[in-house]
């Protein structure tokens, strides 16, 4: 199965996408934050795709993926894509530059974060 | 063309007369007969309506005047006379229809044959055989078909032409006004971009006066960057994502604005993709719409609900709405006093304004704050501007409308049933007491308890489902007590802590009270009561009650001691202590269950607290009847 790590601090949107992603046939991984994120994504190399909060405590979204474009994780096949609310062109500019392969506005669709995941997955 | 024709044949009257006098043909005679001729047409032109006829009715009139002339010019030159005829038959084509030239044709006919046979003088100077009136009936019927021919073609190429012609203007005018019409009242419109975002130079005129005209190599990202910079950055951010192809199309042309104010106009865009036949993305079909009228009058519905919730808090109850609103007044002030550097306090402000706006039903206010807090939140700030105007310009409209409504009645009101009234007027008549009516008296400007935690109800329920503990059922009961408002402000105002402690921390998320056994809907009770000369305040839920393990333990950590449970009751209303794994916006920092047993010490109230671990808590606020009972007046009474 393949896994997806969702990185946000809020637990009702990471029960959210884990709800539309695991009955899509994922397997989902969750952090809290930045460095949780890091962390989990370090200590497991299968994980294919990323969603990221950009607002979180210790390391926010932006950062954790300026850190996955520096250590060579995006090149080596990880895609990530942000979660984030209408609005935040510099913010979503950054993460793009950062390597990030798109965003995905909050609330999002089921269906279309699925289609999206699917895509970025295979 | 009939009028002329009328003239023309008048005309005639004295030209015949006056022949007929030099010929010594009878003037009189041919005057009379002449007359008798422009009867028929004089007639006709007054009383038919159809032009056509009319002209007909010329047709037969004009022969009738040849064989009047070819009488009265009886004599050498009568056979010349007869080119009368022929011209006159000539000039009916002038009438450009040809029935007027057949129906000359067959009078004259009919009327050349008659006269031969009859009256041969008044046609022929000699004695003319058969053939030679079939010789000029030969002319006639050749001439006749020249003339048919003509006014046909008369009517085709220029009277119908010309008619033909105002037709088709009035037709191009009625249909410009009703375009016109369209083009004023159209409220949506297209254009079309290429896979790069390049404009199309298929469009919508409409599109043209919304957003201006635009070269084809721009970008619809650009056009509307004209208009607004930054929807045009965001529009060329998102369809990066339609472009790149990194997500799905569907996503990518969902996540693209769908709505844009610009000037005073609000518009909608729609977006329909047009694939080429390997599904790559071809052409975008941007349908714009203007919203602008749907937008004002969801505004105007907005402003008509609220001013309608304020009608019914008034009317219900005003005291509730007055205190709200003069809090308001003050955050909004403070909120909208152009804050400079420091946030922090607009923050709070808002956030209060905000929660205390939803539960009086002022949406509009409430949706206000909240976009200034989203702008705050993302450190917007040109944004946060944006907002407070609106804010502000919302408020001033706002305010404006409620103090009309308050209009000349003051804070100083006294409200009472008409069982309370009964109940004094009952006094007076039985000669009671002056001290006792006095008591009832002021009893009416104190505060129904009822009414007061009925507010703090609607405020928990509110609060229940902001903090995701559900549809929570909330009792109240106040007895009848009343309290008097200004003396009891403080504790009310800390009371309010004692509601969030009790929903944040007792009353368990719906879920979780079913896997306990429990109704899924939590339940709340707040009254009043006297019970053993004092006056009591309680609050009672239904929650997994006070975790006192937690509480010992935070006392320790405050150094307080934590031995016995009234000890332990004592840390539970101790600054700084907080049985909260997490503190939250809403409760959890340990303050407000200290400033609640402050202020119900002030009035010499004690508080109790009875709390079992899985079934709920039970808080009373108990004071003195002495510390409720108003001794007013007593001296006033004896006046």
């Amino acid at each position: 199965m393949t896994k997806i790590l969702v990185v946000d601090d809020s637990a009702t949107m990471r029960q959210q996408v884990r709800q539309v992603l695991t009955g899509g046939g994922f397997e989902v991984l969750e952090a809290v934050d930045g460095q949780d994120g890091l962390a989990t994504v370090t200590a497991d190399e299968d994980v294919k795709v990323m969603i990221l909060d950009v607002n979180m405590p210790r390391m926010n979204g932006i950062e954790l993926a300026e850190a996955l474009h520096a250590n060579g994780r995006m090149a080596a096949g990880l895609n990530v894509v942000m979660l984030t609310t209408e609005g935040h062109a510099e913010l979503i500019a950054r993460a793009k530059a950062a390597g990030a392969k798109g965003w995905i506005v909050k609330p999002f669709k089921p269906d279309l974060l699925l289609a999206a995941v699917k895509k970025m997955a295979a | 063309m009939n009028r002329i024709a009328l003239w023309f044949f008048w005309g005639h009257l004295p030209l015949l007369t006056a022949l007929a006098w030099v010929n010594d043909a009878g003037p009189l005679f041919a005057a009379a007969l002449t007359l008798a001729v422009l009867a028929g047409p004089t007639v006709a032109y007054r009383s038919l309506r159809s032009p056509h006829a009319i002209s007909m009715v010329f047709g037969f009139t004009a022969m009738c005047m040849g064989g009047v002339l070819v009488h009265v010019g009886q004599g050498p030159v009568q056979i010349e006379m007869h080119f009368y005829f022929f011209s006159v038959l000539a000039m009916l084509a002038l009438f450009a229809n040809p029935m007027v030239v057949l129906t000359a044709a067959a009078t004259v006919s009919v009327h050349h044959l008659l006269l031969w046979f009859a009256a041969p003088k008044s046609v022929f100077n000699y004695d003319a055989p058969l053939w030679v009136v079939l010789v000029h009936a030969a002319f006639v019927v050749l001439e006749t078909i020249a003339a048919c021919f003509i006014a046909r073609s008369f009517f085709d190429n220029v009277i119908g032409l010309e008619k033909k012609v105002e037709a088709r203007t009035a037709e191009i005018a009625q249909r410009n006004r009703d375009m016109r019409l369209v083009l004023d009242n159209v409220r949506q419109g297209f254009l079309t971009v290429d896979a790069q975002c390049r404009l199309s130079s298929e469009h919508s005129r409409i599109v043209d006066t919304w957003f201006g005209s635009y070269e084809t190599d721009e970008t619809f990202a650009q056009l509307l960057g004209r208009a607004d910079a930054k929807l045009g950055a965001w529009f060329a951010l998102s369809w990066e994502s339609v472009s790149d192809g990194f997500l799905p199309l569907e996503l990518a042309l969902d996540q693209l604005p769908k709505r844009a104010r610009l000037g005073e106009r609000h518009f909608a865009f729609d977006y329909q993709p047009i694939g080429d036949v390997s599904g790559q993305l071809e052409k975008l079909l941007i349908v714009v719409s203007d919203v602008t009228s749907d937008v004002s009058k969801a505004e105007s519905d907005a402003q008509q609900r609220e001013i309608r919730a304020v009608l019914e808090r008034i009317l219900n109850d005003r005291a509730g709405f007055l205190e709200f609103y003069e809090e308001a007044k003050r955050l909004a002030k403070a909120s909208l006093d152009k804050p400079a550097g420091d946030w922090s306090a607009t923050k709070r402000h808002i956030h209060t304004l905000k929660g205390n706006s939803a539960l009086f039903g002022l949406e509009a206010v409430a949706r206000q704050c909240h976009a200034i807090e989203e702008r705050l939140a993302e450190n917007d700030m040109p944004g946060v501007q944006t907002e407070l105007a609106q804010l502000e310009r919302h408020w001033s409209a706002l305010s404006t409308t409620i103090d009309h409504l308050l209009g000349q009645q003051g804070q100083d009101l006294v409200t009472m049933t008409g069982e309370e009234y009964d109940g004094i007027l009952r006094s007076v008549v039985d000669g009671a007491e002056h001290a006792d009516i006095a008591r009832k008296l002021v009893d009416l400007k104190l505060e129904p308890t009822e009414q007061r935690l009925g507010r703090f109800a609607e405020q928990a329920r509110v609060l229940a489902q902001r903090l995701e503990k559900g549809d929570i059922e909330v009792a109240v009961d106040g007895n009848g007590l009343r309290l008097e408002r200004e003396r009891f402000a403080d504790f009310w105002s800390s009371f309010s802590d004692v509601l969030r402690n009790a929903i944040d921390h007792g009353i368990e998320p719906p879920a979780q009270r079913e896997q306990s056994g429990k109704p899924a809907r939590g339940r709340l009770e707040l009254r009043s009561f006297e019970h053993a000369g004092e006056f009591v305040v309680e609050v009672r839920d239904d929650g997994r009650g006070i975790d006192w393990e937690a509480v010992r333990k935070k006392a320790k950590e405050h150094e307080l001691s934590a031995q016995t449970q009234e000890q332990l009751r004592e840390a539970l209303f101790c600054a700084g202590v907080s049985t909260a794994a997490q503190v939250s916006e809403i409760s959890g920092r340990g303050v407000g269950l200290a400033a609640v047993k402050d202020s119900c010490a002030n009035l010499g109230g004690a508080i109790d607290v009875r709390s079992e671990s899985g079934r709920g808590t039970v808080m009373q606020f108990r004071f003195p009847l002495t510390a409720v009972a108003t001794k007013p007046l007593a001296s006033s009474s004896k006046n």
